[in-house]
């Protein structure tokens, strides 16, 4: 599998957490606002993101050899459109709870030496090895164009259905 | 006062692979028993209110089968701040999950528990215990309530909210549609199943759910142990969910006349819960209700939604079919469904509204819902946060169930498939939230050791 799917790319990274760090990881983690807030929402290209704290592997019946982990982790993943220097770069400029979250993990460097900043995120990336998009050529612009336009069909058709064909023909020349 | 209707009489029993006489009764068995009421208690003194746990312990019903079914029974289970108070010791309470730990008042956002549905608005606080009582008829229900809790004496206890259920004529729930038709069947319970009661398997057969989805100590349908708490709480114990919903009878009847549906009222029902009013299923008989099918237990539950990938018959948003997909596509042949099963014992409360009268008359009427599971965020809070209170899984978008859903903002359509399909917009609140909690339901084994009677 590979970090690119269409024109999407998935970022996954784990990083080491700082021993004794883990609660208070976790409360800030806990106290990050989603949706609208979330700082995610200030990067035009992604799609989706997700911040936690691997205490231990999630062990799924007999068949799966336990993994247990000697450290916490932190994985950060995100899937954007674009080149991941450029998400990078958007990050650091946009997003500084980045500081907060990498700076409970070791040898972090902080965002303020922007080559570091990206050397380290680099340094702790893995590769993606399941990487599945529904729509892997869509933009997020795309993607929030077809939810609207889906929408506005719907309260279309409930509005309209019981209109009479040349009615209702009319009426979808009208509206779209 | 009525029971079940004969023509769907309880289950036959059959030998059992678990050990019956540990279990409380009512995780496995229906009880049937027309009267009930749930008593929700706070303890203010422990030493008092062991010896009340030690008093009620020879009037708990375990799931052994009956020669006779006796007058009255009742059942035992615990909040997490019921287990701080009796003063279980840090280990074992950090052993239990986080969802128990937490309570439902702290889960209400996920749940969907918001506006007038929103723990501010609730009837009662959560409870330490709930004592569950099963009666043959309302007299006997008075002299069991009579007897757990003796007026006038120190029983260390205060009473939060007491909830009178019955069952309503013809076995119907407040929307006037036959309820409580499909429940897992629950391997090695002693229970002989029904045609569709498991999981379906191949084209028309049905296995038994595993023990483990539903009781602590079994292997589940992943073949594992499900997570359990310390020992004692490890085995034969069970996560409870209680919720009181009050249903608006007349809401319904309205909103179902007025959608102009071109099936007619009664269709729009059906295809809103998933079954005509007498119990028939939709995906067997979309056109009408069918007596004898109704009539008949090995194929009233008999049926999936593997052959009706678009909803034709019974739509991807109706209510039974969210709650419990069955094979439908998209949940691998029933395997999704499998981990999602819940075993149901809600109960009716308050009289029936009129037949035909389309104003609500002010009384309180409702569900006293009722589930068992193994785990309570991947079973009931999965159902009701994911399945009944979205519509994504189904490709519904945020149309939430249009029974019990809450009516979000713009989650409000129910689409009822065809050619062409029809829109049902505007759906109003049908059922609010009155108030709930999280318990444990502890084996024989374990009440006894919270009775101080372990030795």
């Amino acid at each position: 599998m590979s970090n690119e799917n269409g024109t999407a790319y998935a970022l996954t990274t784990y990083a080491r957490v700082e021993t004794g760090h883990e609660d208070a990881l976790d409360a800030y983690l806990a106290a990050l606002p989603t949706g609208a807030d979330s700082p995610f929402a200030r990067l035009d290209g992604v799609h989706l993101a997700r911040v936690q704290v691997f205490r231990k592997l999630v062990h799924q019946g007999p068949h799966q050899r336990p993994d247990p982990l000697r450290h916490a982790h932190l994985v950060v993943s995100t899937t954007f459109n674009g080149g991941l220097d450029e998400h990078l770069e958007a990050l650091a400029e946009h997003v500084p709870e980045c500081d907060e979250w990498w700076g409970h993990c070791v040898r972090y460097p902080g965002r303020g030496d922007r080559a570091a900043f990206v050397a380290y995120v680099r340094s702790i990336q893995r590769r993606t090895s399941l990487f599945s998009t529904p729509f892997p050529t869509a933009t997020v612009d795309d993607v929030r164009q077809s939810i609207a336009l889906r929408a506005q069909v719907i309260d279309f058709a409930a509005a309209t259905q019981h209109l009479s064909a040349d009615d209702l023909h009319r009426r979808f020349l009208e509206t779209f | 006062m009525e029971g079940r209707p004969t023509r769907l009489p309880p289950r036959d029993a059959t030998p059992a692979d678990i050990d019956l006489s540990d279990i409380q009764g009512n995780v496995l068995r229906g009880y049937t028993m027309p009267a009930a009421a749930y008593l929700m208690l706070r303890i203010s003194d422990v030493a008092q209110a062991t010896t009340l746990l030690r008093r009620s312990l020879p009037l708990v019903c375990t799931a052994e089968t009956w020669d006779r079914q006796p007058a009255a029974a009742i059942n035992l289970s615990f909040s997490y701040a019921g287990f701080q108070r009796l003063g279980l010791d840090p280990d074992t309470l950090a052993s239990f999950p986080p969802a128990f730990r937490e309570g439902m008042r702290a889960r209400a956002t996920l749940l969907g528990d918001v506006g007038p549905s929103a723990p501010d608005q609730w009837e009662f606080d959560e409870p330490h215990v709930l004592v569950s009582v099963y009666a043959a008829d309302a007299e006997r229900l008075e002299e069991t309530l009579g007897s757990v809790l003796v007026p006038d004496t120190q029983d260390g206890v205060e009473l939060l909210h007491v909830q009178r259920a019955h069952d309503l004529p013809g076995g119907k729930d407040h929307f006037g549609f036959f309820d409580g038709v499909s429940q897992p069947a629950i391997q090695g319970s002693g229970v002989l199943s029904r045609p569709g009661d498991g999981i379906r398997q191949g084209e028309h057969g049905w296995r038994e759910v595993a023990t483990g989805e539903v009781l602590l100590g079994y292997p589940d349908e992943d073949r594992t142990l499900p997570k359990a708490p310390h020992a004692p709480y490890d085995r034969n114990g069970t996560y409870v969910v209680l919720r009181k919903l009050a249903v608006d009878t007349a809401a319904f009847r309205r909103f179902v006349a007025d959608a102009g549906y071109p099936g007619g009222p009664e269709m729009l029902a059906a295809k809103i819960v998933g079954r005509w009013p007498d119990g028939t299923p939709l995906a067997l008989a979309p056109d009408g209700p069918d007596e004898a099918l109704a009539s008949d237990p090995a194929r009233i539950n008999d049926f999936g939604y593997a052959d009706d990938p678009q909803g034709l018959r019974c739509p991807l948003g109706s209510h039974i079919r969210r709650a419990n997909p069955r094979d439908a596509p998209s949940f691998f042949g029933g395997r999704l469904s499998a981990r999602h099963r819940i075993v149901r014992r809600g109960r009716a409360y308050g009289d029936p509204l009129p037949p035909g009268v389309l104003d609500d008359d002010g009384a309180d009427r409702g569900l006293v819902f009722v589930s068992f599971q193994s785990n309570l965020w991947r079973q009931f809070e999965t159902i009701q946060a994911q399945w009944i209170n979205d519509g994504d899984r189904f490709g519904l978008g945020r149309d939430t169930d249009p029974l019990v859903g809450e009516p979000y903002p713009g989650a409000t359509k129910l689409t009822v498939p065809g050619t062409p399909p029809y829109f049902v917009t505007s759906r109003p609140r049908l059922v609010t939230m009155r108030g709930g909690a999280y318990l444990f339901q502890p084996s024989m084994t374990a009440l006894r050791h919270l009775a101080r009677l372990d030795g």
